[in-house]
């Protein structure tokens, strides 16, 4: 299991990223992130990242009538979330690169 | 509050009867805690129908709310609390007239009948409506131990079992609070202001028209 320190850094970007794939709720959102391999989260963790994600205008909700209950709040990405989306790209492939030097011995001039 | 604030407030409660009873301790618990937070009514609200929302569903698929939650409620409710816009200086300013206003007019009903059965037991008759210094000090105990009691109860709904330390502090606090609110019109009888009946009933029809009007701005 990922410690949850290493986690809080990328959780943001990677919901962001499930929320760019199509238009979804905070448990969809769970069983994706478990699914690719983050382990167990619950929609208790994913739940206040959402609600800041919302409040700073990165992602926008909608209530729908779901096919088997109680509505649901879809969420997806507005076109300040699509900019933080690209630049969380940009920060882990480059952090990414950074780590991989490390543990592999490399440079970054290499 | 506004109308659409009581329009979710009204959809969460008709929704809520549909939480399953082993899931229904924490829940309150947690939106009790949430209510104690800096946030408007209307954000409480949102949140409570987001909750709800997340529950209900997670009782379809078979899972409780510690499933969804985790085992850290308090954690959790803390996060959703930071994760929120806080009341503006308006928003705090607008609460406590709105505290004010709807204390005053219950407690004024209050004293104002009381005055009346007072009026025709002694004298047969009404005379003037009165309020003594001991009445208005116990009028403003009432108010911030009301207040404070709400506080109590939402900051400390997350908190483990109570010792029975704590309880037994409880039980002496309220005690020591009640005596606090009963004490002052005996030992300070003087009379600090008297108006007719009539005053007295212009004044907190008004004060209940006021706290309708600042309501209804929340």
């Amino acid at each position: 299991m990922i410690p949850s320190q290493m986690l809080k850094g990328v959780l943001e970007g990677s919901i962001l990223k499930v929320i760019q794939q199509q238009e979804t709720y905070a448990y969809e959102i769970s069983e994706k992130l478990k699914d690719v391999g983050f382990g167990e989260i619950s929609e208790g963790t994913i739940y206040p990242i959402i609600l800041r994600l919302n409040k700073n205008g990165l992602i926008a909700g909608i209530s729908r009538k779901s096919a088997i209950g109680p509505k649901r709040k879809y969420y997806h990405l507005t076109p300040m979330g699509i900019e933080a989306l690209e630049q969380f790209e940009e920060n882990w492939h480059n952090l990414q690169f950074a780590i991989n030097q490390l543990l592999t011995g490399g440079k970054a001039d290499e | 509050m506004s109308k659409t604030t009581k329009q979710i407030m009204h959809e969460n409660t008709e929704r809520e009867k549909a939480i399953a009873p082993e899931n229904m301790e924490i829940y309150t618990n947690m939106i009790a805690y949430i209510r104690g937070a800096n946030l408007t009514e209307r954000n409480v609200e949102t949140i409570r129908a987001d909750i709800t929302e997340m529950l209900l569903d997670a009782q379809l698929r078979g899972d409780n709310i510690q499933k969804v939650f985790g085992a850290n409620y308090k954690e959790i409710c803390d996060d959703i609390i930071d994760a929120m816009p806080k009341k503006t200086a308006k928003d705090q300013l607008v609460e406590i007239v709105d505290i004010l206003l709807r204390s005053v007019w219950r407690l004024g009903l209050i004293l104002l009948v009381t005055n009346v059965i007072s009026d025709f037991t002694r004298n047969g008759t009404l005379t003037t409506f009165t309020v003594t210094s001991g009445q208005f000090i116990s009028m403003i105990i009432i108010i911030l131990v009301a207040y404070g009691i709400v506080m109590y109860v939402t900051k400390t709904a997350l908190d483990n079992a109570p010792s029975k330390k704590r309880n037994t502090m409880e039980i002496v606090g309220f005690f020591a609070l009640f005596v606090l609110i009963i004490l002052p019109p005996f030992f300070l009888p003087a009379t600090l202001f008297e108006v007719s009946y009539m005053t007295a009933v212009i004044t907190i029809v008004g004060l209940f028209g006021a706290s309708k009007l600042v309501e209804n701005n929340i």
